[in-house]
């Protein structure tokens, strides 16, 4: 066979060996973001019904990452466990009593898929007592589909609802959606409290 | 797909050097969006986005998806494709949908009101990032919005060097 015949069979076996192989590795990643859904669902479930967390001591599943350098080169990278990508969509509220009414810890993230759950455990505080201070600054994500539940509570219940936030991030959004005057945004817990009483 | 255009555009400036350091194609399903999400965070920050920057961008990255949630596909699910490239100066999220809509939003200058549907997501991305720019794919439906944070200090040697390396033998001449 001819040397540049058998070079250019060559070469479209590594492309079609290579686009196969790019396949693969996104049907492996849509198992992954499958399996780190179901598990997300498991955790919420369980979060819901108040289970205890045997599930807390198996470690997340390395989810990997597909990167293509400027040579054209795709590699996996296997992503740091620490910063995982399909780590916990969680968010866990839980309510303490305090003389003033009660304080709403969020821990977690509150996106379009937790928003309801959100807006559930704000609904449960004032059902529960006449003031809530919503403490948000275990918060690692918070983007308006949150602002607004909290804007809802506002309306719904001005002045007898208040927001800790202590992050700077999460100043920012409500300067920029204007929020500043509507919702009341304080640094503590204590200073949340001292607010409330003087409402 | 994969076809080598990127290897000769490495030879000039840094900034005209462009790496796609993460592309996720997902649905629109929430709990897919907000994995994207995530992934596209870690992205950024290991490709050496500031702290406060990359918060800003996650946030305006999410409102992007969650507008694809809300509009894109009218009672149902499509696909979503997000992808991260980063230039020596920038690094763009590219957000794709395939929906139905033919035309491309505008971002509000100024405040929406609390009602309008949409709006206010357009409106916080414009706010957040440096640079937005909303497009009708080239099939004629679907939008990609190309949001983008520009580099206070551009990047030196993320990536192994592979990014910037050429750029960096010309330097001295």
């Amino acid at each position: 066979m001819e040397p540049a015949t058998r070079y250019a069979g060559l070469l479209s076996q590594v492309h079609r060996t290579r686009r196969r192989y790019v396949s693969l590795c996104y049907q492996f990643q849509e198992v992954r973001f499958t399996f780190a859904r179901l598990r997300n669902d498991l955790r919420r479930t369980r979060l819901a019904c108040d289970l205890a967390a045997p599930y807390a001591a198996v470690p997340d599943p390395p989810i990997y990452a597909f990167t293509r350098t400027a040579a054209g080169v795709v590699s996996i990278v296997r992503r740091p466990r620490i910063t995982g990508g399909a780590g916990p969509a969680f968010l866990h509220c839980r309510t303490e009593p305090v003389p003033e009414g009660c304080v709403l810890c969020a821990e977690g993230e509150v996106d379009v898929a937790t928003a309801p759950l959100f807006a559930n455990a704000v609904a449960a505080a004032f059902r529960e007592s006449r003031r809530v201070i919503v403490d948000l600054s275990r918060l690692g994500y918070l983007d308006g589909a949150g602002v607004h539940v909290l804007e809802d509570a506002a309306q719904a219940h001005g002045g007898r609802f208040v927001v800790v936030g202590s992050r700077p991030e999460i100043h920012r959004l409500f300067d920029i959606l204007g929020l500043t005057n509507v919702l009341p945004v304080v640094a503590t817990v204590d200073a949340a409290r001292a607010y409330i009483r003087d409402q | 797909m994969y076809e080598r255009s990127s290897r000769g555009m490495a030879a000039g400036t840094p900034g005209s050097c462009a790496v796609r350091i993460l592309a996720v194609h997902t649905d629109s399903r929430p709990e897919s969006l907000g994995i994207a999400r995530r992934q596209v965070r870690d992205a950024m920050t290991r490709a050496g986005l500031g702290d406060e920057t990359a918060r800003d961008m996650e946030v305006a990255v999410g409102e992007a998806l969650s507008n694809i949630y809300q509009h894109a596909y009218p009672g149902g699910i499509g696909a979503v494709s997000v992808e991260v490239i980063a230039t020596a100066t920038a690094i763009t999220v590219v957000v794709r949908d395939d929906g139905d809509a033919t035309a491309a939003p505008e971002i509000p200058r100024r405040l929406p009101p609390r009602t309008s549907p949409g709006g206010r997501g357009l409106y916080m991305i414009g706010r957040l990032a440096n640079d937005v720019e909303l497009r009708v794919n080239p099939a004629g439906h679907g939008v990609t919005a190309r949001i983008t944070a520009r580099l206070k200090t551009p990047l030196g040697t993320a990536w192994g060097g592979e990014g910037n390396g050429p750029a960096r033998k010309t330097a001295p001449q």
